[in-house]
């Protein structure tokens, strides 16, 4: 057993979290809570189920306990179900809040409001109570309504104007590319939200605007832009300090290796891979500068070359060479990278509807506290009774009563 | 009250960050973190990576590095690592992406980082950790993007996969390192000491991949890329179209088509596809396959063609508004400049000009990542000059 004071699920312990998020950001955030401690619970409508409860894979049928992406990402989690429309929800919220440290939603903005469970009215009573609320554009302003997903989203946000290539329409990332990044500053917001609070006694409200924050994912294009007119592009696989610098193709079905090669002797020692052919002598080539002249040709000459060999052998003979280069992963090469799972990327669980199943953990490991697996995901309603007669303080005779009114659907 | 200072103004970090991990530090500062950069005698050379503003700092090394200070200190001299020692004392946090080979050369390692500063927090950030068969292995950006899986994700089927060019694996392993150094300071507050927080850019990576990991686990399929649509098994669900100045991103989903069918109408044009639900689209802007549902695939492919025809009447804004208002999930596919044209944006007043008076310039900077009610957000000040604070560090220490 881990002492006290070393066990990850520590860190949190005594947090309160109301979380009447879902889909992506607001559950994902909610989770890195849970896997260091926190008490959360996941308040969901019945009515109306969580998207990612009802999107794939869905694992032997139909359901909402059947989503393996679902389950990936409310694992240590409780969970209640709760029509936030019905007349006496008020009634129930304002128990859950009455303890709570954090309120967290991800509803189209308004919501929350019209239903009564603004910031104001949820902290009356309880003035240290942090709530964030993680929208598309951001609560205020004319766009504050407007729909969309992380895959949408990045296209609003630059990111994917900024994939591609330069003689092609862009493409974007291929996934909903925004969660990922509006989830580590939601995290971020609300720990910092905890100091404030540990400070001043306080608690605030946040307001996230996934658009504004992945804004900060641009590197320097905005400050680019605006002091030389600078409009950064999608430019295929090249960095504008490195040459060669793209993923070529490899022998067997859809298998690619992506090089890198910024420094001269990583040049030198390239070349000398190749075998020194006529075409990689030139002496111009001894300069990254040189070689981007003839860029397009260079990167020919690597696919001849490229395309008789396998992937994951050449990654590991340049790698040999101290030349940065890896085979493209698909997702079945990421369950066998002998660094994911010497790192135990993964984590089996068995949940119990889907049964084995795999976790993400995070690209943090720490070293004193590291996080463990423990719980899966719950399944819809699964702690709604427990909720109500043991932390609400509902008798059971109350507890039927409010089932009867539709209240818990 | 909203204080002046921050809410993480108690901590202080000391950064050796390089583009991996300085998205990170840059962050924290803006919570109101001392965040102390350490550079070498000639100044750091992230001072030069990339375009050079007037002033002669590079814009990147401005936007990453304004709010902290500087201190210049000589790792290859003795009193050089006195001073850094006695700066790691004084300092909750040291985040470091690219300089672990020489901090390991000059003594500060993970074993005599602990022994000597027991509460300090070592965030050190790599391409693939600290251990492992592959911890020695080289990369930057891309190689992380082809080790994580999200580049198998990103690309036309037809060419080889992509990386995006503003580089989101340094994103990633940035803010994971932001988020890392803040749980372990919060172990510290219930009574763990300090330790190290390992972080791989590969692994951020692999957390990016959505529903394709647990699809490949769960049902063996591998998602591949689809040019402008969803990854995914079938490679369909197609987003990006062409309007009249660029493109849009807009999923044909079974509930959008009756909504541009009369947006269409509306225009006065006879739309020739149905606007009643169409059987064989099933899914969120699915693709069906001319193999294997040929008859689907050719309405599909008809359908397309007509919104193709029509958005291309429309501006990327147009569209943006007009779809968004008629409730579709219609999005510009942005470049830089339209950022600045995003009503959103600019009603929010997200954007901050910040004044250079070094060169007489002023620059635009992203402002609040998020927006706090009671705790400000720093935006200056501006990134320091080499060595600004030695003094007052070192001499204080």
């Amino acid at each position: 057993m881990p002492s006290v004071e070393s066990d990850a699920r520590n860190i949190f312990e005594g947090l309160r979290i109301i979380d009447f998020s879902w889909v992506g950001v607001g559950p994902m955030a909610t989770q890195t809570f849970a896997l260091f401690g926190a008490e959360v619970i996941r308040v969901e409508s019945a009515k109306s189920l969580d998207i990612f409860r009802i999107g794939g894979p869905l694992v032997s049928g139909e359901g909402p306990d059947r989503s393996a992406y679902w389950a990936n990402i409310n694992r240590d989690k409780k969970a209640m179900t709760l029509d936030l429309k019905h007349p006496n929800a008020a009634e129930v919220v304002k128990r859950l809040i009455s303890n709570a440290d954090i309120v967290t939603e991800s509803f189209r903005p308004g919501v929350m409001r019209s239903a009564g469970f603004d910031y104001e009215s949820l902290s009356q009573d309880n003035p240290e109570l942090i709530m964030i609320s993680m929208s598309m554009e951001g609560q205020g302003g004319p766009h504050a309504g407007f729909k969309g997903f992380g895959l949408t989203l990045q296209a609003t946000a630059g990111i994917t104007g900024l994939t591609g290539w330069p003689d092609r329409s862009p493409v974007g990332t291929g996934v909903a590319y925004t969660d990922w990044f509006s989830t580590h500053l939601a995290v971020t917001s609300l720990i910092a939200a905890l100091e404030h609070r540990e400070l001043t006694g306080e608690g605030q409200y946040i307001d996230l605007s996934q658009l504004e924050a992945m804004i900060w994912g641009l590197d320097d294009a905005v400050i680019r832009f605006t002091a030389d007119e600078q409009l950064m592009s999608a430019d295929g696989n090249r960095d504008p300090d490195a040459c060669p610098h793209g993923v070529f193709e490899c022998l067997g079905d859809d298998r690619w290796i992506a090089i890198s090669i910024f420094s001269d002797s990583q040049w030198l020692a390239f070349r000398r891979f190749l075998g020194d052919p006529d075409w990689s002598m030139k002496a111009g080539y001894l300069t990254v500068e040189g070689r981007k002249k003839d860029e397009d040709e260079i990167e020919r000459l690597i696919t001849d070359w490229s395309i008789k060999r396998d992937a994951e052998k050449l990654a590991e003979e340049l790698q040999e060479l101290a030349i940065p280069a890896y085979s493209v992963a698909d997702a079945k090469d990421i369950y066998e990278d002998p660094q994911l799972v010497f790192r135990e990327h993964f984590w089996e669980i068995d949940h119990k509807v889907i049964g084995p199943m795999t976790w993400d953990s995070p690209a943090y490991k720490l070293s004193g506290t590291p996080a463990y697996p423990s719980e899966p995901a719950p399944l819809l309603g699964e702690h709604t009774k427990m909720i109500c007669t043991e932390m609400l303080g509902y008798s059971e005779e109350e507890f039927t009563e409010l089932l009867i009114s539709g209240v818990l659907d | 009250m909203t204080s002046s200072k921050g809410p993480l103004r108690n901590y202080r970090i000391i950064d050796l960050t390089d583009r991996h991990g300085v998205l990170g530090t840059r962050l924290l500062a803006g919570l109101g973190a001392e965040v102390i950069r350490i550079e070498p005698l000639g100044g750091d050379p992230m001072r030069k990576y990339g375009s050079l503003s007037e002033g002669g700092d590079s814009f990147f090394w401005l936007q990453m590095n304004a709010v902290k200070k500087s201190v210049v200190l000589d790792l290859e001299s003795e009193p050089g690592r006195n001073s850094f020692w006695s700066l790691l004392e004084s300092a909750d946090a040291l985040i470091e992406s690219g300089f672990r080979n020489d901090l390991e050369l000059y003594g500060f390692n993970w074993e005599n980082l602990s022994a000597r500063c027991p509460k300090l927090v070592y965030t050190t950030i790599s391409p693939f950790g600290c251990e492992g068969p592959r911890s020695h292995w080289l990369g930057g950006d891309l190689v992380a993007m082809a080790a994580g899986g999200l580049m198998y994700l990103c690309g036309d089927q037809d060419r080889a996969p992509l990386r995006v060019s503003v580089e989101q694996a340094s994103a990633q392993s940035s803010v994971q390192a932001m988020v890392g150094t803040l749980i372990a300071l919060r172990a510290r507050k219930k009574g763990a000491p300090g330790q190290r927080v390992d972080v791989s850019m590969q692994e951020a990576i692999t957390n990016t991949l959505g529903n394709s990991q647990a699809t490949y686990a769960m049902t063996g399929i591998i998602s591949r890329r689809a040019g402008g649509g969803r990854a995914s098994a079938e490679g369909g669900a197609r987003l990006v179209w062409p309007c009249a100045d660029g493109h849009v991103a807009f999923s044909r989903s079974p509930r959008a088509i009756p909504l541009i069918h009369q947006w269409m109408i509306d225009e006065g044009l006879r739309p020739k596809f149905s606007a009643e639900p169409i059987p064989e689209l099933t899914g969120a802007g699915s693709a069906p396959s001319p193999e294997l549902n040929p008859t689907a695939a050719k309405l599909v492919q008809e359908i397309d063609q007509e919104i193709e025809a029509f958005f291309k009447r429309f501006s990327k804004m147009e569209l943006y508004e007009e779809g968004q208002r008629r409730g579709t999930m219609m999005c510009p596919v942005s470049t830089i400049a339209n950022l600045f044209e995003n009503k959103q944006l600019v009603d929010r007043e997200f954007f901050i000009d910040v004044e250079h008076s070094e060169s007489d310039r002023t620059y635009t900077y992203p402002g609040a990542p998020f927006r706090m009610s009671k705790s400000i957000w720093k935006s200056g000040p501006l990134a320091p000059t080499v060595g600004q604070h030695s003094e007052e560090i070192l001499g204080s220490l």
